[in-house]
């Protein structure tokens, strides 16, 4: 039975090439610093396959079957290849199990080859676009192989089968060893098991941002080696899909960033290579070809160019749509956090407004005293020790814009005419250090956290309450870091809870205009929250039109992550693009529930959408009362 | 990097303008940065001051890797103390105006006389060029209106440095944790020149302009009354364009605001 | 004439609905009373002597000329020397550089030119030589310096190290008792007495006097022979649209109402201003991104800020919070900048900036042609 024995051969040269392969890249994690990891980890893997990538990959139907049907196939097929030619039990019955599942494999392989026959931009070609070639060699030679009787294969067919699987074993064992595409199999599991954010399997979505000591060897990442191994790790599952590309403001807008480009640059850091062999699209305006790094070598501006980190939004579109659940963001803030805090370089008037809150505690520059000078009028109570309010309003830096004062003042009335005990925070809140976190400057934003935590600690209250996405997202999930945990509603859930029938009287907004809502996404992505705004919008009697692009799909406005403050250029605005999908979605009225939101969106030049707040609709719905 | 000729900035207590928190003067940060692209590290850091002072921390931030403490107490003459100390220095660079206080901007000047050389204000660039034996400062002089001056001098000198000066100041955590700072001891300082006693008011109010009085019919007095209650501006809405055009000169002649 | 807010009563105008003064072309009695001021000499002839009596002591201001003339800032230093001048205290004004006004309308009874010491030359220790020369000569009780940039500030401060006495500078407030500067920058004022050397901020004296001094003119001392130690290596030739924005002191600055780049680089051109945008007018691509002022372009202190066609978002407001006179021009009479404007005019903006373009032409002729005749 010399084909058999072929076969066992080659199966156990390549288990053997596998596991050198994986050691060999294994060396190459092992560079990241230490992390904490559950074993158990391993063991979650075929549910977090299942449930939660797929959950994900599953938005893309075609890709999705194909996937399932080449993956499934070749899975099975390894299996009872491994059983009965690795044991060397060469039964004929299971023989015909592995024409089964090679059948399926060639089916999904035959789909994974219609699409990269017209791939979308955002697909990387390259070894990728073999990998429909070499995948059905593989099937191809399993079913000569095991499906023709052993008489009629003759010594020349025999071998052509046994080259085909060669061809076809090569391209499934060589990939992790070499960092081929097939890489991702075995990355990708790992990579499941030792998720660096290992709670987003239960359901919650894991957003916060983790402290960072300020003690530390490095303060961020300088060099790929200054990750966390299952950062490194993380980075070898991508399958270079480009979803992230694709959902990306940043790269849409023409800047220089790509998220699938970051994080295959990181894969070259973390190989000691260099871009070259990269065939996906690149960084808007920046050439392939021209950048190589090293484990140990610095990042910037070797490897990534300062300019694509500054040019994100953290807006998360790109982690949301990751198939393999790859978190760009902690990867960029990681080595924004070098940049600022180590090498002090930080672009546009960001490095002003960073010195502003060391200097003032708030963006601007502005008079801490002077932060609720938009209630004076309004009869507002500040709260003080010993006094006991059940709501905490907590402005943020909002409350230095004219503009968003007008919110501010809308909620204020919303709150008083549901006869709401509540309180504003006055002069003792300080900025809440989100912008600084997302700079890069954790050593400014842990100091104002601890500012306000000390400042919270001593007031005695219920709930807080901001109509500031961007302060919910740092009370509610980062405080909690630095001993500070509260109980944080956006204004729009407490809007919603307070249209309760009975509690706020308010009418049906009487206006023919078409609506639409934007999702921020610090509120959105960040927390999870796409219902309430919508629920305070129906109870107004609002049909919503939606964008295409809303709730956890939503675009960004462009307006987190200090991107307009590092201002780096493009060839579009990002607020044009969303209130081009304003237009897009046939409104003249675009719903809001942020204060950069407001502000990116009412930047907006020409004709354009109005724009007003849900707090402003509502309490303007309040007015109409006779 | 050492540089061959010795040089040395003064650092001084900054002050945010509104919420008094400490920080590093940005003019004399700017002075520091100046003074490093010139000599890198062989630049001396100086603080006429104490040791404690808050906004050192600061300097670290944007370079400083150590600050040398000349100490001066309330009441102590700085100056005389300073000079002390850099009486061998060739290059001295100082801002032009110290955040905290009255701000007057006279310290290079009498740091200058007191140490018998001259002085420099408002230096955009420096450099220092060999000439013969010795040094020679070339520094391009900030004036108003875009203008630029070129200025050379012999060394040693005092140089004040114009917040303008093209450097940017970057500010690293890393650096504000691994800079240091040293006390040079210092023989009993003597008392100078005299300084203006200020006296701090209490509140912020409205400064009141200087104006002659005059006398002025109680009609005169009534209108201009009423005239100083107008807020906000004028508004011309009518008339041809040409009239229109001819109140926007007369605007401008009228306030000086150009010299035809 | 100094005051923003000092408009002729007399001045035919209306109170729109927003609370602003618009005042009212082309009506009867009106538009003479608009176009009254086209002449800045103001006659002096009508105006009493300061003092009739002989002065016995003296105060002494001193300040660069430029072009033959002193700028506000210098004529509020003479004015305050004349202010806080008692009848018998004379006024000497030392102007160093050409000088072609008439300082007497600024209270000065003696008026010392120094035609050589031009502000375009960098000689301090002659300026400083010459300044003590006349301070030996008159004994000042106090000595009065505009604080600014161009050379004042400078000599005042080397006048104050070498006479050791006590002096102020950056006055924010003077009267005869005393002087005010911000204390550290903020809001919050220290006061001493008038000290023997004032060097003033700009903005703090109305140099519009009721009397006028006795204007006799002064033959400057010889000039000393002094080796200067500093090597004057002159001014660098610069454009004025070449000005960095953060610097320039007059902007005329475009926003989306500006359809002709070139009428405006004109405009800015005879008045010797530099060039702004607002963003729109960047993101249209008819400005570089350097010219973009406010919250995300540059911040700036121009003292004559001009915005043609610029609405006045908040965001472009915040980069023009430091300017001191803001002139627009609108269609809008309801645009924010309405509010934020000294003077506004409702017009488009393409005509108006060509009838000013031509206006500002002839005026420049008169003048050139009445400095000829001096
Ligand atoms: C985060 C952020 C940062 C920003 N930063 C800046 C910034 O740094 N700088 C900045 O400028 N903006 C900035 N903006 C944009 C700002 O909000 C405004 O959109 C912008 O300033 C408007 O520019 P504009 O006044 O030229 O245009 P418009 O708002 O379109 O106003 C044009 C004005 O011209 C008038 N007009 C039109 N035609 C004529 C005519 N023929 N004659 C006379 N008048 C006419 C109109 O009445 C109108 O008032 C920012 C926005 C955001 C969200
Ligand atoms: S967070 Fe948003 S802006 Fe940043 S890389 Fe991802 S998609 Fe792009
Ligand atoms: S990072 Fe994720 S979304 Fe982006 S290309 Fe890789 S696998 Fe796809």
């Amino acid at each position: 039975m010399p084909v058999a024995l072929a076969i066992t051969i080659l199966f156990w040269l390549s288990v053997a090439a596998l596991a050198v392969g994986l050691a060999r890249r294994a060396q190459l994690w092992r560079a990241g610093q230490p992390a904490p990891v559950a074993r158990s980890g391993l063991l979650a893997v075929p549910k977090r396959y299942f449930v939660d990538l797929h959950h994900v990959v599953a938005r893309d139907p075609f890709i999705a079957h194909a996937h399932v049907a080449t993956a499934g196939g070749a899975v099975l097929a390894l299996i009872v290849v491994a059983l009965n030619y690795g044991f060397g039990i060469y039964s004929e019955f299971l023989d015909w199990g592995i024409v089964l599942a090679a059948l399926v494999m060639l089916v999904g392989v035959f789909f994974v080859w219609q699409r990269r026959r017209h791939p979308p931009a955002r697909l990387s070609r390259g070894a990728w676009d073999r990998l429909p070639y070499t995948l059905a060699a593989f099937a191809i030679g399993l079913l000569i192989a095991n499906a023709l009787p052993t008489q009629i294969l003759s010594s020349a067919v025999a071998a052509i089968a046994l080259l085909f699987l060669l061809v076809g074993s090569a391209e499934l064992v060589l990939g992790i060893g070499v960092g081929a595409p097939m890489k991702h199999a075995v990355a990708g599991l790992l990579h499941l098991a030792f998720h660096p954010r290992p709670e987003r399997f239960s359901g919650v979505r894991s957003t916060a941002l983790k402290p960072l000591p300020l003690d530390g060897r490095e303060l961020g990442v300088n060099a790929p080696a200054d990750f966390h191994w299952n950062q490194l790790l993380s980075f070898d599952a991508c399958v270079q899909c480009g979803k992230c590309e694709q959902s990306c403001p940043a790269f849409a807008a023409g800047q220089p960033l790509n998220p699938k480009k970051l994080i295959q640059d990181l894969v070259c850091g973390l190989s000691g290579t260099g871009d070259t062999a990269y065939a996906g699209s690149p960084y808007p305006g920046i050439a392939i070809g021209t950048h190589a790094g090293a484990p140990d070598k610095a990042i910037v501006p070797q490897l990534i160019e300062p300019q694509t980190l500054w040019s994100c939004t953290t807006c998360r579109a790109c982690v949301e749509e990751c198939p393999m659940l790859i978190e760009h963001v902690d990867a960029i803030v990681g080595i924004r956090r070098n940049l600022n805090l180590a090498r002090g370089d930080v672009p546009g008037t960001a490095p002003d407004i960073l010195a502003n809150l060391r200097e003032t505690a708030t963006q601007g520059g502005s008079d801490n005293a002077a932060r609720y000078n938009w209630a004076i009028d309004l009869d507002v109570q500040t709260a003080v020790p010993g006094k006991p309010v059940d709501l905490l309003l907590f402005a943020g830096e909002g409350a230095f814009d004219m503009r968003y004062q007008r919110t501010l003042r809308s909620l204020v009335k919303i709150l008083k005419a549901a006869k709401v005990d509540f309180a504003v925070l006055g002069e003792s809140e300080c900025d809440t250090g989100d912008t600084a976190r997302r700079l890069g400057d954790e050593a400014t934003f842990q100091r104002l956290a601890k500012a306000n935590i000390a400042t919270l600690a001593g007031l005695d209250f219920k709930r807080i309450v901001t109509a500031d996405p961007h302060v919910l997202h740092s009370l509610r999930n980062e405080y909690p870091a630095f001993g500070g945990n509260y109980s944080v509603v956006h204004h729009t859930a407490l809007i919603d809870e307070l249209m309760t029938p009975g509690k706020l009287p308010v009418l049906e907004f009487r206006n023919s205009r078409a609506l639409t809502y934007h999702d921020p996404c610090y509120l959105g992505r960040y927390n999870g929250e796409f219902e309430a705004p919508r629920s305070v919008l129906r109870k107004l009697g609002v049909n919503v039109r939606e964008m295409d692009r809303s709730g956890p799909r939503a675009r960004c406005c462009g307006g987190g992550g200090g991107a307009p403050l590092t201002d780096i250029p493009g060839e579009r605005r990002i607020p044009d693009m969303r209130m081009g999908d304003v237009r897009g979605a046939g409104a003249e009225i675009v719903a809001v529930a942020c204060p950069q939101c407001t502000a990116m969106l009412e930047g907006v030049a020409g004709d354009r959408a109005e724009v007003l707040d849900i707090a402003e609709l509502v309490a303007s719905s309040l007015e109409a009362r006779p | 990097m050492s540089a061959p000729f010795s040089i040395a900035v003064l650092v001084s207590a900054g002050r945010h303008p509104v919420s008094g928190v400490p920080r590093a003067c940005r003019g004399d940060a700017v002075a520091m940065a100046i003074g490093h692209s010139l000599a890198g590290s062989a630049l001396r850091v100086l603080h006429a001051g104490t040791e404690d002072e808050p906004s050192l921390k600061d300097y670290m931030a944007y370079g400083a890797k150590n600050i040398e403490v000349v100490p001066v107490r309330e009441g102590d003459d700085a100056i005389a103390a300073l000079a002390s100390v850099l009486r061998g220095v060739d290059v001295i660079l100082t801002g032009c105006k110290a955040e905290q206080g009255a701000g007057s901007g006279l310290l290079p000047y009498l740091l200058a006389e007191a140490l018998s050389r001259p002085v420099i204000a408002n230096a955009l660039e420096v450099k220092i060029e060999r000439k013969d034996s010795s040094f020679d400062a070339r520094i391009r002089q900030f004036l108003p209106k875009g203008q630029r001056r070129q200025i050379a001098c012999a060394t040693p000198l005092v140089i004040a440095v114009h917040p303008f000066a093209p450097v940017s100041l970057k500010y690293a955590y890393a650096r504000q944790i691994s800079g240091q700072i040293e006390v040079i001891p210092l023989t009993n300082p003597t008392c100078g020149a005299p300084q203006p006693d200020w006296v701090l008011e209490k509140a912020a109010r409205t400064r009141v302009r200087l104006k002659a009085q005059e006398k002025k019919s109680g009609h005169a007095r009534l209108l201009s009354a009423i005239v100083s209650e107008v807020k906000g501006g004028v508004v011309a809405f009518e008339g041809t364009t040409v009239d229109k055009a001819q109140v926007v000169l007369n605007y401008l002649r009228e306030h000086r605001l150009v010299d035809f | 004439m100094t005051g923003m807010k000092r408009v002729d009563p007399r001045r035919a105008y209306r109170m729109g609905s927003t609370g602003l003064r618009r005042i009212v072309l082309g009506e009867s009695g009106a538009g003479d009373a608009a176009l009254r001021f086209t002449s800045n000499q103001t006659d002096s002839r009508a105006k009493p002597l300061r003092s009739s009596v002989a002065a016995t002591r003296w105060h002494i201001a001193v300040a660069h000329a430029y072009r033959g003339r002193l700028d506000d800032h210098a004529r509020e230093a003479i004015a305050a020397a004349a202010i806080l001048a008692g009848p018998e205290v004379g006024v000497l004004a030392v102007i160093l550089g050409a000088y072609h006004e008439n300082a007497a309308e600024l209270g000065a009874d003696k008026i010392a030119i120094i035609e050589d010491l031009e502000a375009s030359r960098y000689e301090p220790q002659r300026e400083e030589a010459v300044v003590q020369s006349f301070v030996e000569h008159y004994a000042p009780e106090h000595i009065f310096m505009p604080d600014n940039l161009s050379g004042d500030g400078d000599l005042g401060r080397r006048l104050i190290a070498k006479q050791k006495g006590v002096a102020a500078t950056h006055v924010a407030e003077i009267d005869a008792a005393h002087v005010a500067t911000a204390w550290s920058s903020g809001p919050v004022l220290a006061s001493t007495p008038l000290p023997g050397i004032v060097l003033i901020d700009a903005g703090i004296v109305d140099t519009n006097l009721p009397f006028v001094g006795a204007g006799e003119t002064v033959t400057p001392p010889q000039l000393p022979e002094i080796a200067e130690r500093f090597r004057d290596l002159g001014l660098e030739p610069s454009a004025a649209e070449a000005i960095a924005l953060e610097e320039a002191d007059f902007i005329v600055s475009a926003g989306n109402g500006v359809s002709e780049v070139a009428t405006l680089e004109q405009l800015a051109r005879s008045l010797g201003a530099a060039v702004g945008a607002s963003r729109v007018a960047v993101d249209e691509g008819k400005f570089p991104r350097s010219k973009q002022i406010g919250a995300s372009g540059k911040t700036v202190s121009a003292t004559t800020y001009f915005a043609i066609g610029i609405s006045g978002a908040v965001q472009h407001l915040q980069g023009i919070k430091a300017c001191r006179h803001v002139i627009a021009i609108n269609r809008d009479a309801g645009a924010p900048i309405v509010k934020r404007a000294d003077l506004t005019i409702i017009a488009d903006a393409e005509e108006l900036m060509q009838a000013l373009i031509t206006r500002v032409a002839q005026a420049r002729e008169q003048t050139d042609a009445t400095e000829a005749n001096r």
